[in-house]
């Protein structure tokens, strides 16, 4: 691992002309990529120069974040013009939220959807059949075991539920690695990324009451 | 080597004691008194004449002036009054908090009064600050004017807003707000040599300025990796099997759990330490729960015992310092000892003498205790973390003395609590090294934050609608749209909420953000884009801009709890000087408003029943009326106006006398 992965960049330094293998900061002479009046548009896989896939490896995301925010964290630049301090601010907060969004299996997925085309959640907010009735029954069995302080079957309950998400997320991971131009597949994803907030929001009850 | 031309100190300003330290080439060190000692208690005493002391000497005070010795100003910052009575805070202050009036109206802020003049928490705070800043300038020979100061992870943003506020009206640019756990970490250094637990602070000693490197970027680090880790660490600690400009892998990399638990605060944060980067995973806390909840389960005891024994009730506020006091010296005690007696002498032969266990308290302060266990495992949820494989869990803040305390983190961690510096110093000397990492005196170590609570906004039918979620890391932006509902509408209201509740009303507000010069159009087609930034410090920005127009529309922010930026300026004009000479200040502007009062007074007395005095009487009245007057409008000497007016009072005794019978008769 001691070449980038892409390939070599277009970009190069406002200020050096080095090639700039991120769009944010330049690697050799530390200047910060200008933020544009009208905000910034970046691809968070370009920003991190990752290939725009569902599969990454989440060990060099991390260090790239890690080495990204050492060129634009606020901190660095504590003792630039207010025009630098608030640059880095901008450009700081862009790589938390694609570090963010890439980090997340649910939020990358989300991501490469909305890259594709989508639907949104809010212009397509359907789930898979039989979803809504089980989610309930399961909903209704954790609160007789949580009124019955029945610990055992709590925990019965989080297993069980917290298989079901992981089938959800195998199943949104199988279509983002399908072709995304294919609508029809991105409507199937669309329905299990509404899916899967459902089997969170259970999980994350399931968690609590067991704790 | 140079220094900076401005220092910049770290404050550890705490519910109990307050620290400030520097950082030079040997690393950071505390400011300490003669005795060596750094902790000063955030206490503040006022005197009759408008005098103040803070510190020891302040605490030394608490019992002969029960209500004008103010402290835990800390469980007061960035909280409305209304707030703090549903709380039941207010119940333990033997001092007097109320509701500030001034100012625009819905918002909600306490003030304490303090002999009659009310102080906001953040002007309080802001003595302690000038205190520290005195200690430190007194003993480095230069002025301090720029600061890093720590709060708890845990507070929100008004609580962060009144902190930096305390800061500028003490006169100090805050250059930075850190979190307590994450400058405790900071300080520990964990993981920057493996798990040998040298703390960072040694380790670093010689490194200043000797790795000026630029910045790297992240996908091109690893390509140019000899040039590019220079700032990285692995070679900075000098492990000689490191070079080449490898990065230490994930073996360099540890999990480290900071229990804090100070006088009045809690934090659990969870962290990920690799290349001397600290990056926040989890945090959670309760910014009112410490020693001071643990002291008070000791004074209801005692109360309700002593109450049942003797039919004697001690709730005056002298006796509720005095009891505080001992409170804490038994809790201290217990510490280290299995047992600790109470003797208090109630006079007329009446001895309460009670010996309290350790178990006993244990199982006082037990539910409080669990309460933070609580908090813990949620960070550990929220970490998205399995608790065993925490490398490491340090403990902060003097309440984890507590045998208790260190018990139930252990079981809770599965691991053996680390406790290798003083836990009331380690704030302050994280946030020391933070002020180095700013001043550009060190480039080894990066903190990368969260934000602790989500933020959102109100949403019709009162909702709370989140725009970005606890844990987020900071700097982090979220952008929102607006319209307006009626034709030509100019301005929007937007109510900015945080905290974890479903109903707005169960969260916090920040205040109402009012958009202004939106060019008037047809309902619903102005596009308002707000973003709402948090920045490194956990602090929100908000701006907007209406799209259509592309033009910025102005906010006006009333803080719901908190002080406006102008009030922040007033004050921090007011008090520019030092604590003393403000008090002066504040001594002369009430000694002269007591002046004019009394010689309006004296003035309508006299036309009621001066007859009844000699002309020479009246005539030695109106000639002191004047020189006092006189002496109002123009001297700077506090106490000299105060001996004058005493002497005036002195010589009108007669005519009040006279006025007084009048009066009475007349009814």
């Amino acid at each position: 691992m001691s070449a980038p992965e892409t390939s070599s960049p277009a970009v190069v330094c406002s200020q050096c002309s080095t090639p700039m293998y991120s769009p944010l900061c330049c690697a050799s002479c530390g200047a910060l990529n200008p933020v544009p009046p009208e905000g910034l548009h970046f691809n968070y896989f370009e920003l991190f120069g990752l290939p725009a896939a569902y599969d990454l490896d989440a060990a060099v995301l991390h260090r790239r974040y890690l080495a990204l925010s050492r060129g634009v964290h606020p901190d660095i630049h504590g003792g630039g013009s207010d025009d630098q301090r608030r640059q880095a601010l901008a450009l700081s907060a862009e790589l938390n939220r694609a570090y963010e969004t890439l980090r997340d299996p649910v939020a990358r997925a989300e991501y490469l959807l909305m890259l594709a085309g989508g639907p949104s959640p809010a212009e397509d907010k359907s789930v898979p059949p039989r979803l809504l009735g089980e989610v309930m029954t399961l909903r209704e069995e954790l609160e007789e075991a949580e009124g019955s302080k029945d610990a055992e079957a709590m925990e019965r309950l989080r297993q069980t539920i917290a298989t079901r998400r992981q089938a959800t997320m195998d199943e949104i991971a199988n279509l983002c690695r399908s072709t995304t131009r294919d609508e029809a597949i991105r409507r199937q994803l669309r329905k299990q990324l509404n899916a899967v907030k459902y089997w969170n929001s259970l999980l994350e009850k399931a968690q609590t009451t067991a704790a | 080597m140079s220094q900076p031309k401005d220092i910049i100190v770290g404050i550890d300003l705490g519910t109990t004691n307050s620290l400030i330290a520097w950082c030079d080439a040997a690393g950071p060190q505390l400011i300490r008194d003669a005795d060596g000692e750094g902790r000063v208690p955030s206490v503040l005493a006022f005197g009759p004449d408008g005098r103040v002391t803070v510190g020891q000497e302040a605490k030394a005070h608490a019992v002969e002036q029960p209500t004008s010795t103010v402290f835990s100003i800390k469980r007061l910052m960035g909280r409305g009054y209304d707030e703090l009575i549903a709380s039941g805070e207010l119940a333990h202050l033997p001092y007097r908090v109320v509701q500030r009036t001034a100012g625009a109206p819905g918002r909600d802020i306490a003030a304490v009064d303090v002999n009659g003049r009310l102080m906001t928490p953040p002007e309080l705070s802001a003595i302690v600050l000038r205190e520290l800043k005195a200690r430190a300038e007194a003993q480095l020979g230069r002025e301090v004017r720029k600061a890093v100061i720590t709060v708890p992870a845990y507070f929100d943003d008004a609580q962060r807003q009144a902190t930096r506020d305390a800061g500028r009206i003490a006169g100090l640019e805050v250059v930075r707000i850190i979190n307590e756990p994450t400058a405790a970490a900071l300080a520990y250094g964990l993981g920057i040599r493996g798990r040998n637990a040298e703390p960072l602070v040694a380790a670093k000693a010689r490194l200043t300025l000797a790795n000026r490197e630029k910045c790297t970027s992240g996908a091109g680090a690893e390509g140019q990796s000899d040039q590019g880790s220079a700032g990285q660490g692995s070679n900075q600690t000098g492990q000689p099997g490191q070079a080449g400009g490898a990065r230490i892998p994930a073996e360099g990399e540890s999990l480290i759990a900071v229990y804090d638990l100070g006088g009045g605060t809690f934090d659990i944060s969870i962290l990920r330490l690799v290349d001397g980067v600290f990056e926040v995973l989890s945090t959670h806390g309760n910014t009112t729960l410490g020693g001071d909840d643990f002291d008070r389960e000791l004074i209801g005891l005692v109360q309700r015992e002593v109450q049942a024994r003797f039919n004697v009730s001690i709730e005056s506020p002298a006796t509720r310092q005095a009891l505080r006091t001992l409170a804490e010296n038994i809790k201290v005690r217990l510490s280290t000892e299995p047992t600790a007696t109470i003797e208090i002498d109630l006079g007329a032969g009446r001895k309460y003498d009670r010996t309290i266990t350790r178990e006993e308290f244990e199982a006082m302060i037990a539910p409080w205790v669990e309460r933070t266990i609580q908090s813990c495992r949620q960070a550990i949820r929220d970490a998205k973390i399995d608790g065993a494989e925490i490398d490491q869990v340090v403990m902060v803040g003097g309440s984890t003395r507590i045998p208790l305390v260190r018990q139930r983190v252990e079981e809770v961690f599965g691991r053996h609590p680390y406790t290798a510096l003083n836990p009331d110093e380690v704030v302050a000397l994280g946030a020391a090294v933070q002020a180095s990492i700013l001043a550009g005196q060190r480039h080894d170590a990066l903190l990368l934050d969260v934000i602790p609570l989500s933020l959102g906004i109100e949403t019709m039918g009162g909702g709370m609608g989140k725009l970005i979620l606890r844990n987020t890391r900071v700097p982090c932006q979220a952008t929102e749209r607006f319209s307006t509902f009626v034709d030509g509408q100019t301005a929007v209201k937007i109510n900015v909420l945080q905290g974890e509740r479903e109903l707005a009303k169960d969260c916090r507000s920040l205040g109402e953000f009012e958009l202004r010069g939106i060019p008037p159009m047809p309902a619903g087609l102005p596009k308002i884009l707000v973003s709402f930034l948090v920045d490194e410090n956990g602090i929100l920005n908000v701006t907007a801009k209406e799209e259509r127009s592309g033009q910025e529309a102005s906010i006006q922010v009333v803080p719901a709890h908190g002080l406006t930026a102008d009030e922040v300026k007033r004050m921090e004009l007011e008090s520019y000087a030092h604590a003393r000479e403000d008090m002066t200040a504040h001594r002369l502007i009430d000694l002269r408003n007591q002046v004019t009062f009394d010689t309006n007074k004296a003035e309508q007395m006299l036309a009621k029943v001066g007859d009844q005095l000699t002309a020479e009487e009246r005539e030695a009245i109106v000639t002191a009326m004047r020189e006092l007057r006189e002496l109002a409008g123009t001297t700077q000497d506090a106490d000299a106006l105060w001996e004058a007016l005493r002497a005036f009072d002195q010589r009108t005794v007669r005519l009040a006398e006279l006025a007084i019978s009048m009066t009475l008769r007349e009814n």
